[in-house]
């Protein structure tokens, strides 16, 4: 369809809703773009409207500018650096976000003589969405994703590489498995009709019809299960370690990673990309690669090239006591004909770490730094999958988190070069299966590069071989000896619940953590069952004298999250609180 | 690796683990050693520099670092063997602990008899599942405690404070007098959980507000706490949306309960009391495995540390006799069942045969009430479930105890506060 | 004019806590009620008089293994004076080695107590 025609029958559609068509609305299309401007009554109805234009034939992308009438448009915030400058850097590709798929292609970038930064606004890898999910590396998009999407190609491309990739780098993977338990009955005569879709995306998947079989493999499911559907490949895996990991590969082989750095503007010069412009300074660059994640929209709307809007999709999750995942061996997720056509619905995934996490639910919210949980969304969660592991008490919860969805309203990975200004990459959209399909979707970026014109020189130098920081509580007791022999420091634990000790504290400060969240996510100090009542005290200390930085200064993620903002006596000092 | 003997292990160097390792001494065993994982001897008293310590043990009113120097200073007059900075990773039934530390590396132990002396942690936000963000700023009352008065930082200068539980209202009066402004203390049920005194001294004394029936429904602010919104509860503790409000703050304490810590005694297949969370004990403070005790907060929450002292310094004499083969094997095991309004008992198994002091916990406040256990009742004039009701029986007084294999401990009464 | 009116105090002697209640009459104690030892009553009356109060804080402390070091007064202390003794103590500094009783601030405010130490604190080497 023309453009005009996409126009005309979106309009067309919109005004057949009851709801929708009372709405005062812009509607144009501009080389497939659709582009929706003017008032909405509420957030719901916003969503509804892109996901109408995605839904039209021949719709590359929807860019969705409709606001809520009364809905306050939140100031983005803004953190005070005054740290060193880059202006002035020049390099030949600047990846924009270091979560999971910026990492991952500056990696890829880094087997090739190509100078690489990575600019990343929060003060750590991966604290976007790439620490805030279960961590399931999925065999496939899911049986009502269309197989011939791009997220549904990669995911499963993905999801092969994680083996060769999780050796190289040293970090936590697991072939789980998934079992989709059945407790519908009206799904029974469904279960062939399900496997067909399932090989459709090209992977294994078995029926078990034999409840003995099921209770064989998982003895302590749900007597509910009817029937189940296992899939194999599923994997399990910690998406910030994975992040780390690729990261410190990707340091290691040349790449700058310019944390506590924020895009606020790219500059463009007769369509090319000259560079961006960061809170600390100007860097030159050829080509930008725009992995940023949730903000990826507000990167091209910089460049001029905006081609998507992403709206943000807020997933909680709940984590379980260690104790009671060793009850089970394979992710669990419920078979069930009520699907929500944007989620998966979620599951128990029993997380490498050896805790389990429950989850996600679907919420659409209108703010990008919404994830905040719920009670409600807790309730939920606790109700819907309960029911498949009657042996784990609600006692067992140990903590609730969330996180955003970066979603497109095509719903769908949107990995291509701009069409107004070729060198912008955009690797956007990438929510769920993005953990399984980040090895290939670098893969396809550097292909993009490529054909865009950047040279790609072999690095004769690259070593695809990372090794993880020792973990005291995985190593049996003659490795922990020789490990304090070496460093002492091995030899004082300071997590009481996870027995981590101050050396392995050092060792992540060493590779990059500044933050008392960067320890937690390297060294799991703070994610046990006391959640971080006996460590943090002492983690605080470690890194005020490592990082030669004042208790004060102490963060927990970066600017404005100052732990221990005041030394003794000084608000006494101040006067102004006694009375 | 570093291979020992010894005769007792002491696990946890605080009030319940000191009194113990000197009782033990005292009569007579040489091979003692306690294994702290702090940087010094005193478990939590150190950070308690308030008053109320001692009361009883020593007829004095002591700060808990004055209570708690006496025992220190009088374990090294007694040369007994302490590792400091030392976390033990592993026990297990047949007394084999295996542990760690800077100096040592990892050592093994093969002890004769084990106290376990590791007190509790703290209900953490996340076990409660209190939904809102993340931000710095939300601490429990006894780590924001050892950060202000052994660290000498303040987590922040406007706090509210979860829970009126004892800790709770000291953290509050701490604060105040470090030049916080607390702009209340919340507490979900319909009276507070501490003991009044403390309420008169921490808040009252402070003009600080208490909202009873009331909880913190949300966390507010991205990376640093911004504010809390609190609600009123009905009868069944859901909050009531409409008497929502805000209240702005940059710290959350939360002082809502304490949980023996038994990692290690789940670890060594101890049986434990799902009631105390920690294990189940008889009159000699001997848990289900032979050859090793338990005594303090690891076996259920205290309110006096005098108490603390007196269980440990049982458990010491028991590890002790049991050493020297002279700990009596009990030829009657009474179990207690906790029957009406009782929470928990402590010790859980009784002979019969000795003198025993019970401590209960009672679910709901009472008075004029019958405290029954078994055929024996025992009138107190009021119970409540902030304090403990203490029972002791002399010799002459259980051999009147019915003698059967359970027996329920129930309390009748009127309710009420 | 006589003015008569019951308050009811809190004892805070000892874990039970009575709830006394105390009859007024121009400003001069009638009778207390509900009060179960003499202990209590001594210290009821008390409260309505000149309420007192044990006194502890931390001052800063230098040169010893952590900054701060737990004091109390000898003797209790007004109730209405304690925020006053806090930042009379605000500025103290004291430097290690430290013994429990040691005087680090006489007769605050005028008043007749001593401020001490409550623990011992060794000099430790700058690491």
């Amino acid at each position: 369809m023309s453009d005009k025609e996409i126009a005309q029958k979106l309009k067309a559609q919109i005004s057949q809703d009851p709801e929708l068509s009372k709405l005062r609305l812009k509607i144009s299309c501009d080389d497939d773009i659709v582009l929706l401007e003017g008032e909405a009554e509420k957030w719901e109805q916003v969503v509804a409207l892109g996901h109408l234009a995605a839904g039209m034939s021949g719709v590359r992308g929807v860019v969705n500018k409709v606001w809520p009438k009364f809905l306050l448009r939140p100031k983005k915030r803004r953190k005070f650096k005054g740290k060193a400058s880059w202006d002035g850097m020049e390099v030949d590709v600047v990846v924009v976000g270091a979560g999971i798929v910026g990492a991952a292609i500056a990696r890829e970038l880094s087997r090739f003589n190509v100078k690489v930064a990575v600019v990343e606004k929060e003060s750590d890898v991966a604290w976007g969405q790439s620490k805030a999910n279960p961590g399931w590396v999925h065999a496939f998009a899911g049986v009502d994703v269309d197989p011939g999407l791009l997220k549904a190609k990669l995911c499963v491309r993905g999801n092969a590489m994680y083996d060769k990739l999780a050796q190289e780098l040293d970090f936590p993977f697991k072939r789980i498995g998934l079992l989709a338990i059945v407790t519908e009955e009206e799904l029974l005569p469904l279960l062939d009709f399900v496997e067909a879709l399932a090989k459709q995306h090209g992977v294994p998947v078995e029926i078990i019809r034999d409840r003995e079989e099921i209770f064989r493999r998982e003895p302590r499911v749900t007597e509910k299960a009817l029937a189940a559907l296992f899939f194999p490949t599923y994997g399990s895996t910690s998406p910030y370690l994975v992040t780390i990991a690729l990261m410190e590969n990707a340091v290691a082989n040349g790449v700058k990673l310019l944390l506590d750095t924020e895009v606020i503007d790219v500059m463009v010069e007769c369509s090319k990309i000259k560079g961006v412009v960061t809170d600390r300074g100007k860097i030159f660059t050829k080509f930008l690669v725009n992995a940023a994640g949730l903000y990826a929209d507000d990167i091209a709307e910089m460049a001029g090239a905006r081609e998507f809007t992403i709206h943000p999709r807020k997933g909680e999750m709940l984590i379980f006591d260690s104790k009671y995942s060793s009850l089970y061996s394979h992710n669990l997720a419920p078979a069930t004909l009520k699907t929500d056509p944007y989620t998966k619905g979620g599951g128990i995934a029993i997380a490498v770490d050896g805790n389990s996490i429950w989850g996600p639910n679907a919420e659409e919210v209108s703010y990008k730094e919404d994830i905040g949980t719920t009670s409600e969304a807790m309730e939920i969660i606790w109700e819907k999958f309960s029911i498949f592991v009657p042996n784990i008490p609600k006692e067992a919860m140990i903590t609730a988190f969330a996180g955003l969805r970066a979603a497109t309203y095509t719903e769908d990975f949107h990995i291509a070069p701009s069409q107004k200004v070729k060198e912008l990459i955009n690797v956007a959209g990438i929510q769920s299966p993005g953990t399984a399909a980040a090895p290939a979707i670098s893969e396809m970026v550097l292909e993009i590069l490529r054909k865009e014109g950047l040279r790609l020189e072999e690095n004769p130098d690259f070593n695809p071989t990372r090794k993880a920081p020792p973990s005291f509580h995985s190593l049996p007791n003659k490795q922990r000896e020789k490990l304090i022999a070496e460093d002492p420091e091995y030899g004082h634990v300071v997590c009481r619940c996870e027995h981590v000790t101050e050396g392995e504290v050092v060792e992540a400060i060493r590779r990059g953590a500044t933050t008392l969240d960067g320890i937690k996510f390297r060294t799991r100090a703070g994610m046990g069952r006391c959640q971080g009542g006996f460590c943090t005290p002492h983690i605080i200390k470690i890194l005020a004298k490592k990082l030669k930085i004042p208790v004060e200064c102490v963060t927990k993620r970066g600017s404005d999250s100052e732990l221990l903002p005041y030394k003794i006596k000084t608000l006494l000092l101040r006067g102004d609180s006694i009375d | 690796m570093t291979k020992r003997n010894v005769d007792i292990a002491v696990i946890g160097g605080g009030a319940a683990g000191l009194a113990a390792a000197i009782k033990a001494k005292e009569k007579g065993i040489e091979n003692i050693v306690i294994l702290e994982r702090n940087e010094e001897l005193g478990g939590i008293l150190p950070q308690c520099i308030h008053t109320g310590f001692g009361l009883r043990y020593f007829k004095e009113n002591f700060t808990g670092p004055e209570y708690i120097s006496r025992f220190i200073k009088k374990a090294q007059d007694l040369q007994i063997e302490s590792k400091l900075d030392t976390m033990v990773l592993e026990i297990t039934s047949d007394k084999k602990i295996t542990a760690v530390n800077s100096v040592d590396g990892l050592l093994t132990l093969q002890a004769k008899a084990i106290v376990l002396a590791m007190g509790c942690r703290e209900r953490t936000r996340g076990a409660l599942g209190i939904a809102g963000t993340r931000p710095a700023g939300i601490l429990t009352a006894g780590t924001a405690q050892r950060l202000m008065d052994i660290e000498g930082y303040m987590p922040g200068a406007k706090v509210v404070i979860l829970g009126s539980g004892d800790i709770g209202l000291i953290m509050a009066r701490r604060f105040v007098m470090e030049g916080a402004k607390v702009e209340a203390v919340v507490e979900i049920l319909p009276y507070a959980s501490g003991l009044s005194r403390n309420v008169v001294q921490c808040l009252e004394d402070f003009n600080i507000p208490l909202l009873l029936e009331h909880t913190v429904t949300s966390i507010h602010g991205a990376d640093r706490v911004e504010a809390v919104t609190v609600a009123k509860v009905n009868v069944d503790w859901k909050p009531i949306q409409e008497t929502e409000r805000t209240i702005e703050c940059d710290t959350l304490i939360l002082s809502v309960g304490l949980i023996p810590e038994n990692e290690l005694s789940q670890i060594a297949d101890i049986a434990l009391d799902s009631a105390t969370g920690g294990p189940i004990i008889n009159d000699y403070m001997e848990t289900s495995v032979q050859g090793i005790f338990g005594c303090g907060n690891v076996v259920h929450v205290y309110d006096l540390v005098d108490q603390v002292t007196q269980a440990g310094e049982l458990a010491g004499e028991s590890a002790a006799r049991y050493v020297l083969n002279e700990l009596p094997t009990l030829r009657k095991k009474i179990v207690l069942k906790a029957g009406d309004n009782v929470k928990s008992v402590v010790p859980q198994i009784i002979s019969g045969e000795e003198p025993v002091t019970l401590h209960l916990r009672v679910k709901k406040p009472m008075r004029n009430v019958k405290v029954k256990i078994g055929n024996l009742s025992i009138p107190k004039r009021v119970v409540r479930p902030p304090e403990m009701v203490v029972i002791s029986f002399t010799g002459k007084a259980i051999e009147k105890l019915e003698k059967k294999d359970e027996l329920r401990v129930s309390i009748e009464g009127e309710t009420g506060p | 004019m006589k003015k008569k009116e019951v308050r009811a105090i809190t004892c805070i002697i000892c874990p039970v806590g009575c709830k006394a209640r105390v009859t007024i009459e121009n400003g001069k104690i009638l009778k207390i009620e509900d009060v179960e030892c003499s202990r209590g009553e001594e210290y009821v009356g008390r409260e309505l008089e000149a309420p007192v109060r044990d006194f502890f804080t931390t001052v800063r402390i230098k040169g010893a293994s952590t900054p701060v070091l737990p004091v109390r007064s000898t003797q209790p202390i007004p109730k209405d004076k304690i925020l006053n003794c806090v930042l009379e103590l605000v500025n103290v500094v004291v430097d290690a080695p430290v013994e429990a009783g040691d005087v680090i601030f006489k007769k605050p405010l005028g008043l007749g107590v001593d401020i001490v130490a409550t623990r011992d604190m060794n000099r430790v080497k700058e690491k």
